[in-house]
Formats: C-alpha cells, structure tokens, sequence
C-alpha cells in the first residue's frame, strides 16, 4: 500500500530579508495506492518544496503527512520508505553505479551482501543497465546516468516514488523516450508516484491526475483532461496547455459579450450564470477552438484580423494577430497558404468559450457551459479547486 | 601553451620570432638562475669540507666531493649542535603532521557547518573567521604566548602544533569548496539512510579530495617551514624543529656553512618531494578566490 494524504500541508521559509515566504500553503490531496500524481506550476509555486516535506527533507510549517493513514511528520526521511529521483540525478560521484545503487540497502537494511547484489541486479535488469554497473558516474552519459538514479529508487522498493524534474536536464529526444519508459515503469511496478516538473508535456501526458501550483496555493487538481477543459480558473487555464489559452477582457450588453474588436452572443444558459449588463469578465478561448477563414464565414460573430506571424510546427501551424490589442494565437490546418499582412476571418464559437470573473480569476464558464462549483470533494468529482 | 606561444610571438620561420623567441628564453633564463642559484650554491656547500667561509675568491667546486657533512648533521656530530638532526627532523614531522591533520579536522567540519548548516550567527561568525586573515600573527604572539603558559603548554610539542592549526584560510577554502558541491547528493544520502553525519563522513567528504589535497598541502609546508613560533615556545632542543636548528649553525665565533647547507637540503627534501608530488593542489590554493562560491 502507499497512500498519500497531505493534510493542510502548509511550509513557511522565515528570509531575514523579505520576511516570512509562504511557500505552501495548507496542499490539501490524497494520493491513492499506485496513483501518479504530477505537480506543475511555475519557477517558485512550492512544488519542489511540498516535494522535500514529503521526502522528510523540510519540516513542514503546519499540516500532516500521512501514508497508509499514517503520520510521517515526525519520521527521518530514511524511515519514511519512499526513494526519491532528483533533477541532477545526485548519483555519488565516488561510488560505482552498482555501489550508488546499493547504498541505500546498505544503510538501511540487514541484507547480506548476495541478497543486496541481487536486488541491484534485478533493478539493473529492469533499467537495462546491468553492462553499467561497475562504472561510476562520470563515465556515464545523461542518460544512462538517470536509468541508474531511477535504478537506485527501485531497488529501495519504496511505498512511495518522489521525483523532482527528473528528466529536464536530458535533451529532447531522451526526455520523450525516458518519458515514456518513466510511465511504462511506473504501471508495471504500481507505485505511487509523486513527480514534479515544469513542463507542459510531461505534466499532460504522464499523470493520472495533475496539481496545478501557483505561489504555494493549489489551484486544481484533477485529470489532465479536466485541467485542459474545465479550468478551476484562469491561472489554470493560462498554465495548462501550450500555446497558451488566449485572453481578451469583454463586458456584458443585452446577452452579448463586447469588446472592442469582437462581440459574442450567450446563450440563455451562460446568461444565467452570470451577472447583469455592464459586469466584466475575461474571455478565455483555446487556439485551436478558434474557428478561422471559411469555418468561420457565416457565423454571425465572425470578425476580421491582420495575421502578424505564420509559424508552422508541421503538424500544426499557428497563426499570431493583434486582438483588442493583445497578441492571439489561432491554430489553423499545417497545409495553410497564409502569410504574413493577410486578412482573415475568425470567429469564438460560443460553446468553447471559458469565462472567468475579472477580480478573482475564477472560472464562470468553461466551454459554453457553467464551470464545476469550487471545493467540490473528491467523493462527488474526481476535480478539486481551492480557493484563489 | 603552444597556441599561447603563437599568439605571443611572430612564426618561427622569421628572423624577427626566431629573436623574439631568444629574447624571451633569455630572459627566463636568467630569471631561472635567479631562482635555482641559491639551491645551488646550497646544494655545492653542502657537499665541502667543513673549513668553507666566504672569503674572496669565493669557491664554490668542492675540491673533494663528500657527504660527510650530512652524516655529521644527520647524527649530531656538529660543533655547534651535537643533538641528531634526525631528531628535529622527526619533531618537523610531527608538528606539521600534526598540524595538517589537525587541520584538515577543524576546517572541513567547520567549512561544512558554514557552507551547509543553518544556525543563528553563521554569517557574523564566519566573516570573524574570515577576518582573523587580516590579522598579522606577530600582534598574537605574546597574548598566544601568555595563554599556552596558563595552559602549561610552552615547551611542549601540543603548544607548538596548536598556533599552527587555528586559520581562517582552511575554513575559507573548505566553505567555499563545500558550496560548489551539489546539496542534492546530500539530500539523496538522507534519503538512503544516512544521518547527518553520516552525510558528510560518506559523501561530502570523499567528494573533498581536491579541496583536502589543497589545504593538507599547504598547511603541511607552512608548518614544516615555520620557525618564531617554535623558537619561542620550546627550550629544550629536542624540540626544535629543522628551521630552529638550522639557526644554531651561527654561533658566535662565526657560521658552520656546509652543515648549515647539509641541513637545509634535509629540510627542503619532503617539501620538494610534497611539492612535486602535489603542485596542482598547491597552486589550486592560490587560485581559491576563482572557485564558484
């Protein structure tokens, strides 16, 4: 069994400088047995630091740590059977990898010396890396030098895997090959998994559900899916999803939304959930839920726009244009003939609209319909929101 | 230093680079004789009969070339000195022994509480340490000198050793070193089950080698060649260490040159052999300031 709860998890760095930092703030999540949770959230939002309280390596401020429904808070980080994986790596440089790997057997349990050099070589079998066990690391590539650090936690058989932006030192075609590897590893072994990154892809395409972070406050937690399409708010949505959501600041007249480019027109069913003429919000639409040229031609919200910049990814290609004098990204089909200077029509199909209060950034609407109510537990849906 | 060389000097196909480059290995040359001529000189005095003075014409051949002057400084059987010079050769050892041991203790515990521990003070206390290098020694000698006499340690080889080991450059060196090191590896080993200190015994410490090196290195030759303290602090002369002996080759009817230079060629032996051995470290000691802090 390895379940995780982190109870009001809350740590508090005192600077002498800048005073106290808050760098989580009261994470509340419960982490099932086998599950694989991604932090996201941007340079300094806490996920790191919920990471090392979890590992024992910070002290939490207030809160609890509990596995199994256990309290951890008090335990060493040894004594808290859970290996973790780190951005460097952190393999001993004066060890050999089968030593790195074995070192934590050594220390923390009675194993005899065959029994440790079997677990090892297991370990080493399911990484493939058993013709780099008598090299240390310096002779090691990237790589190879993660396949041993993710040897090393295997081989401790943890409760609980912690991994801290585990591939972003490798270059890009390794990261999509480990990536891949990371998940089949961590379904075959079924243990839980807490893994942080920054990055967009890894966060979408490798959790069961994902905790989007922002200045130490979760702002959602739930499938990658739901995080994509529902938005707990607007933080959320501007952080899930590259390129990001556009955002365009409109006003509410007689059931349509205006802004100085583009209007809108509700339905009855948005209309409901908001409030009445004159109200702000802003207006959140996905690059690719823009329609453009001749889907957009007879739509009755369709307007035009100066196309700035063509950039084509090959299987897409995105198209960048002043809309209310914010730069917009639209996704149009790779085998586009635009260029730079064209004019085009484009129009915000209503039903993929997210619309988000302009003081608080909460979601209102999210495509087309009202937006899953906040604090909603984990037993009525599998989405979470704190609030902002 | 070959591309150095090219950049520095015309090709060296032309009059002008093949000059220059006379030019220039002249000119270290002489700068070399400078340097080596003193050992040289020693070197040739050690190897003469006992009756050298420096009197004009100066010789400097040996007419007969003889290592008796080193058996006889060896074994004590000097005018000036009749106690072995393997004695202080061995108390030499042992201070700086002691010392660089002592040494390489202190600072790296200390280096790794300043570089890696939180506590109260750290920064004030370690800019004190730090500022203990401004400090000439010579203004802590009789306050030194008076607190090892409370301490009954004048005349003893603990009391010579101990001045040797307190130095703000060790800590500096190990702090700073400690700093390049990544604190994750430090993080994995809690996690694999070590304690704190076991942390730093099994991990940090190993990954110290260079920085330990330096400052055993330098500490080692600082203690060998130093010569007040123990001059001061020690009576008996089988606690002299080989500089304070070398000076008891001056009396007072005059100078016993070629012992004299016999010993100073003992003493410069392990410091040749260390430095030879070791020059990297010790020319990284130099260049600490440069490393990523």
């Amino acid at each position: 069994m390895g379940t995780l709860e982190l109870d009001n998890l809350t740590k508090i760095f005192s600077d002498p400088d800048e005073g106290e930092i808050v760098a989580v703030d009261e994470f509340n999540a419960e982490i099932k047995d086998g599950e694989f949770l991604i932090l996201v959230g941007p340079s300094g939002c806490g996920k790191t630091t919920t990471l090392r309280c979890v590992a024992g390596l910070e002290q939490p401020t207030r809160g609890d740590i509990l596995l199994d429904g256990e309290s951890v808070i008090e335990k060493k980080p040894k004594a808290r059977n859970m290996a973790m994986v780190f951005q460097n790596y952190a393999l001993y440089p004066h060890m050999t990898a089968r030593e790195n790997m074995s070192f934590g057997l050594r220390m923390t349990t009675d194993l005899s010396n065959d029994e440790i050099d079997d677990r090892v070589n297991e370990a080493a079998e399911i990484m493939g890396i058993e013709d780099l066990l008598e090299k240390k690391p310096s002779e090691l590539s990237g790589g190879q030098q993660q396949r041993v650090a993710l040897g090393r936690a295997i081989v401790r058989d943890p409760e609980v895997f912690l991994m801290d932006e585990p591939l972003s030192n490798l270059d890009a075609k390794l990261r999509t090959q480990m990536r891949t590897e990371l998940q089949d590893l961590q379904q075959d072994l079924g243990v839980t998994t807490v893994y942080v990154t920054h990055d967009q892809t890894e966060a979408m395409t490798m959790g069961d559900r994902i905790a989007v972070l922002n200045d130490g406050e979760l702002q959602q937690i739930g499938s990658p899916d739901e995080c994509y399409s529902e938005p707990a708010n607007q933080f959320v949505a501007g952080f899930i999803g590259s390129p990001s959501m556009n955002f365009f600041d409109v006003e509410l007249r007689d059931s349509v939304l205006m802004s100085e480019d583009f209007d809108v027109t509700i339905s009855p069913e948005i209309e409901r959930e908001i409030d009445g003429d004159g109200s702000e919000y802003v207006l959140g639409i996905r690059p690719e839920e823009i329609l453009s040229e001749d889907a957009a031609e007879g739509g009755e919200d369709r307007f035009t726009i100066d196309v700035k910049v063509v950039e084509p990814l090959g299987d897409v290609t995105y198209l960048y244009a002043d809309i209310n004098g914010k730069e917009a990204t639209i996704a149009v089909d790779r085998s586009t003939d635009l260029e730079p200077g064209d004019r085009i029509s484009v129009a915000f199909p209503v039903d993929e609209i997210h619309l988000f209060d302009s003081q608080t950034g909460d979601a209102i609407i999210n495509r087309g319909a009202p937006a899953a109510d906040a604090f909603v537990t984990e037993d009525e849906s599998t989405t979470e929101k704190t609030e902002a | 230093m070959s591309d150095d060389h090219e950049l520095l000097f015309e090709p060296p196909g032309t009059l002008r680079g093949r000059m220059e480059r006379f030019a220039a290995h002249g000119y270290l040359f002489v700068l070399a004789a400078f340097t080596a001529g003193p050992y040289v000189v020693m070197m040739l005095l050690s190897l003469m009969g006992n009756g050298w003075a420096p009197i004009f014409p100066v010789k400097l051949i040996p007419e007969a070339w003889s290592f008796q002057n080193y058996i006889n400084v060896w074994t004590g059987n000097t005018a000036l000195l009749d106690t072995p010079f393997a004695i202080f050769f061995m108390n030499s050892l042992i201070y700086a022994g002691g010392a660089t041991l002592t040494v390489l203790v202190i600072d790296t515990l200390a280096g790794y509480a300043f570089a890696r521990l939180k506590f109260r003070g750290r920064d004030a206390t370690f800019l004190i340490v730090v500022g203990t290098l401004m400090v000439s020694p010579v203004i802590l000698f009789v306050p030194l000198y008076t607190w090892l006499n409370q301490f009954g340690l004048t005349n003893t080889r603990v009391g010579v050793i101990l001045p040797l080991v307190f130095n703000g450059f060790g800590v500096f060196l190990m702090r700073q070193f400690i700093k390049t090191l990544p604190s994750d590896l430090e993080d994995a080993a809690l996690i694999d089950g070590c304690s704190r200190f076991g942390v730093f015994w099994r991990i940090v410490v190993p990954m110290m080698k260079p920085a330990l090196m330096t400052l055993g290195v330098v500490t080692f030759i600082v203690s060998w060649r130093t010569f007040l303290w123990p001059l001061v602090l020690t009576r008996d002369q089988a606690l002299y260490n080989m500089p304070v002996a070398l000076g008891f080759f001056t009396g007072r009817t005059g100078t016993l040159w070629a012992p004299l230079m016999a010993g100073a060629a003992i003493a410069l032996v392990p410091m040749v052999i260390i430095f030879y051995a070791l020059q990297d470290y010790y020319v990284r000691g130099f260049t600490v300031g440069g490393l990523k802090g």
